[in-house]
């Protein structure tokens, strides 16, 4: 699990110019060899460099493909290039219009980035660094970088610099054209890389992440989907306890952990905005009927979960419905109702162990201790390392991740080559 | 504890969807499990009914039976063997769980629950005394840790039998796998009869277990992480077998809802610990 600790101050050092020239070079024909998915020369060259190589080139990179200057850092960034430099970084950038479809090339070097953060080296692991009081406290849209928490079952086990690579690949999906209206490259990228995040656990990156989308692709179901998924587990007891005890060296901070009322409210307000452009969108019903469950709203959630429930081709998705059913009816006191739900629930999966406990929970609830025992121990007295797979519940909190691999092959699919 | 008699009306073999079921309870009384201790913080022994008096719901109570020492105890022990207790801390469990049993009596049960992500029940309540040292020398602790669903099985495995229960739960981590929410959990332990004493690491502040330590009439117990837990483990069973077992059946108080309990003892200087009241109804 990763999440981001305080942003430190940008270093910001005297612009070697020949140095970035030179690495701007080297990289347009980075992109421009790289097949997209493998781990080729080109990738190779790229992942070499430093994160503070990729620091220095990243203004002129975003100069030579124009990304718009729409965050305060990125006029920043512009501003520290000369203007010989910049005049020949315009020069380039008139070759590459010219040479051919200018905007394939800024895809396939969204693809160079993601690829380079997905399958190139290990994060840099660094020591806890010390906050600075002097600065002004971190605001939203600062810029990176910034140290990431990774943890284990709830230690922290690492800092880690947060890889720039993420902050490339989103700065050169903006500069795809907005008007007249956005490449639906845009969405799919936000969509797919936040479906890596919650199979990675990377919540650091994903809040970023999303929070960028807001801005970029406000209005596209799946996206919205993504961060609901993403808010709904920052406001689980997972990231809530860890959040809670943890205590930083140095006085760090994590950052973009809220109550957990937030983050439920927040997964409530995006999953009606997906369900107000796709009403019939069954993991919409799902996610918001479990949200409500979880904002003790339990009347007005079960009318989502049994939407769900009607319009579920897949048998992971009736199970959670199911299972979220019984919850609400169990609050609720309408016990039959609450074991049938789990009871369905347990016959789509019958070792699964969220089912089971939500039963024996039903039948103690109605004073039937026997049956809420022996419910309990069929799935008890099962070795742990027997019974990985047993429960849909344990990926619950994954989101998208279950569709990570066709999603990142979707977008690499078409960029694979220089040539369409 | 209340303890009630529920008959299903509904005739087996219907439909769940058809049934609507009509329950009827009988109060059969209620236990409250009560350490007395002087001002060294010592049981009390020999005390009787006569120098005990409770209140339920600020009503006098008619004191049926008091006992101490004479039940036989099913201890429960639920651990935590997710990732992060690997090497010397899985070593610490299983030397202390040895000592732990070893201070078992003829008569007394014991019962293992693990959890990780998973919830295994490797050690049915039973008087086998190996079963548990076998369990703990074959784990392998791995993946995250369902502290609330593991806690929830666990006393679900003390309420199996009459006897006097008490649950131990280890872990030195948080709930990140769980789903059963907590308040069921504690709401559970409103209405049940064992006594949870939970053990954790210093850090932890695990609120939801000092929580249900309170509501059952435990006591949560934080060791360091090189502590020595078996003489946590070897104290918390000493305590809870100096504990006395109270019996009465209320008297002039509605059934159900919260009955918040007041446990007096008429000898100066005792200090009494008790559940603070239970879910009726």
């Amino acid at each position: 699990m990763r999440l981001a600790a305080v942003a430190l101050a940008v270093v910001l050092s005297e612009a070697p110019n020949e140095r970035a020239m030179s690495m701007l070079r080297d990289w347009v024909r980075f992109v421009d060899e790289h097949t997209a998915g493998e781990t080729d020369a080109a990738l190779d060259s790229l992942t070499a460099w430093t994160y503070n190589d990729l620091e220095l080139l990243l203004g002129y990179v975003e100069a030579l493909t124009e990304v718009p200057l729409n965050i305060p850092v990125r006029g920043i960034r512009k501003r520290q290039i000369n203007d010989f430099d910049l005049a020949e970084i315009k020069a380039r950038t008139k070759d590459l219009q010219v040479r051919g479809d200018f905007d394939r090339f800024r895809k396939r070097a969204v693809i160079l980035h993601t690829d380079a953060a997905i399958l190139g080296a290990a994060p840099v692991v660094v020591a806890a660094p010390v906050a600075d009081k002097s600065r002004p406290p971190w605001r939203r849209g600062e810029p990176e970088p910034r140290v990431d928490v990774k943890s284990l079952d709830g230690r922290v086990e690492s800092f880690e610099r947060a890889n720039p690579n993420w902050q490339y690949s989103m700065g050169l999906v903006e500069s795809l054209p907005a008007a007249p209206r956005r490449d639906r490259f845009v969405a799919q990228w936000y969509r797919a890389v936040g479906a890596y995040f919650a199979k990675e656990r990377n919540y650091a990156d994903a809040i970023g992440h999303f929070e960028r989308a807001q801005l970029v692709v406000p209005d596209d179901p799946l996206v919205l989907y993504g961060e609901a998924c993403l808010q709904e587990t920052l406001g689980a007891p997972r990231i809530q306890n860890y959040v809670r005890v943890t205590t930083l060296p140095n006085g760090l901070v994590i950052r973009g952990v809220s109550l957990p009322q937030t983050h439920l409210r927040r997964a409530e307000s995006l999953l009606r905005k997906a369900l107000a452009a796709d009403s019939h969108f069954v993991e919409a019903n799902l996610r918001l009927g479990r949200v409500l469950t979880q904002l003790q709203r339990h009347e007005e959630a079960l009318p989502y979960l049994q939407a769900a429930i009607a319009d579920s081709q897949d048998r992971t998705v009736t199970y959670y419905a199911h299972l979220f059913s019984g919850d609400a009816a169990l609050a609720l006191g309408r016990l039959p109702d609450s074991r049938l739900s789990y009871e369905i629930a347990v016959a789509l999966y019958p070792d699964s162990q969220a089912s089971r406990l939500g039963l024996a929970a039903a039948f103690r609830a109605a004073g039937d201790r026997p049956a809420a025992l022996a419910t309990l121990e069929r799935t008890l007295v099962k070795p742990p390392a027997s019974r990985e797979g047993d429960d849909p519940w344990w990926d619950y909190y994954f989101g998208d991740a279950a569709n990570v691999d066709r999603l990142i092959e979707e977008l690499r699919e078409p960029l694979r080559s220089r040539q369409p | 504890m209340m303890r009630a008699i529920v008959t299903l009306a509904a005739a087996a073999g219907t439909s769940l969807a058809a049934m609507q079921p009509t329950f009827s309870t009988r109060v059969e009384g209620v236990r409250v499990d009560v350490l007395v201790t002087d001002g060294s913080r010592r049981p009390l022994r020999g005390l009787t009914a006569a120098d005990f008096s409770i209140r339920d719901n600020g009503v006098p109570q008619q004191i049926d039976l008091v006992s101490f020492g004479e039940t036989s105890l099913n201890v429960g022990l639920a651990f935590d063997l997710s990732e992060s207790v690997v090497g010397a801390r899985l070593d610490q469990l299983k030397a202390a769980s040895a000592a732990l049993t070893a201070e078992l009596h003829p008569g007394d049960q014991s019962a293992l629950v693990t959890f990780d992500t998973v919830v295994s029940l490797p050690c049915p309540l039973s008087a086998n005394r190996l079963c548990v040292r076998d369990a703990l020398n074959a784990a392998t602790p791995a993946r995250e840790t369902a502290l609330v669903d593991g806690v929830f099985a666990g006393m679900m495995i003390g309420e199996s039998d009459a006897g006097r229960s008490l649950l131990m739960v280890f872990s030195d981590g948080l709930d990140t796998a769980s789903f059963i929410d907590t308040d069921r959990v504690l709401d559970m332990g409103r209405r049940s009869d064992v006594v949870v004493y939970p053990i954790t690491t210093k850090g932890a502040r695990p609120d939801f277990l000092e929580e249900l330590a309170s509501l059952t009439g435990g006591r949560l117990h934080e060791v360091e992480a090189s502590g020595d837990l078996s003489a946590t483990f070897r104290a918390i069973l000493d305590e809870f077998r100096h504990r006395y077992l109270i019996t009465y059946a209320p008297k002039n108080v509605p059934k159900d809802g919260w009955h918040k309990l007041e446990v007096m003892v008429n000898r100066s200087g005792a200090r009494v610990k008790a559940r603070p009241g239970y879910q009726g109804g």
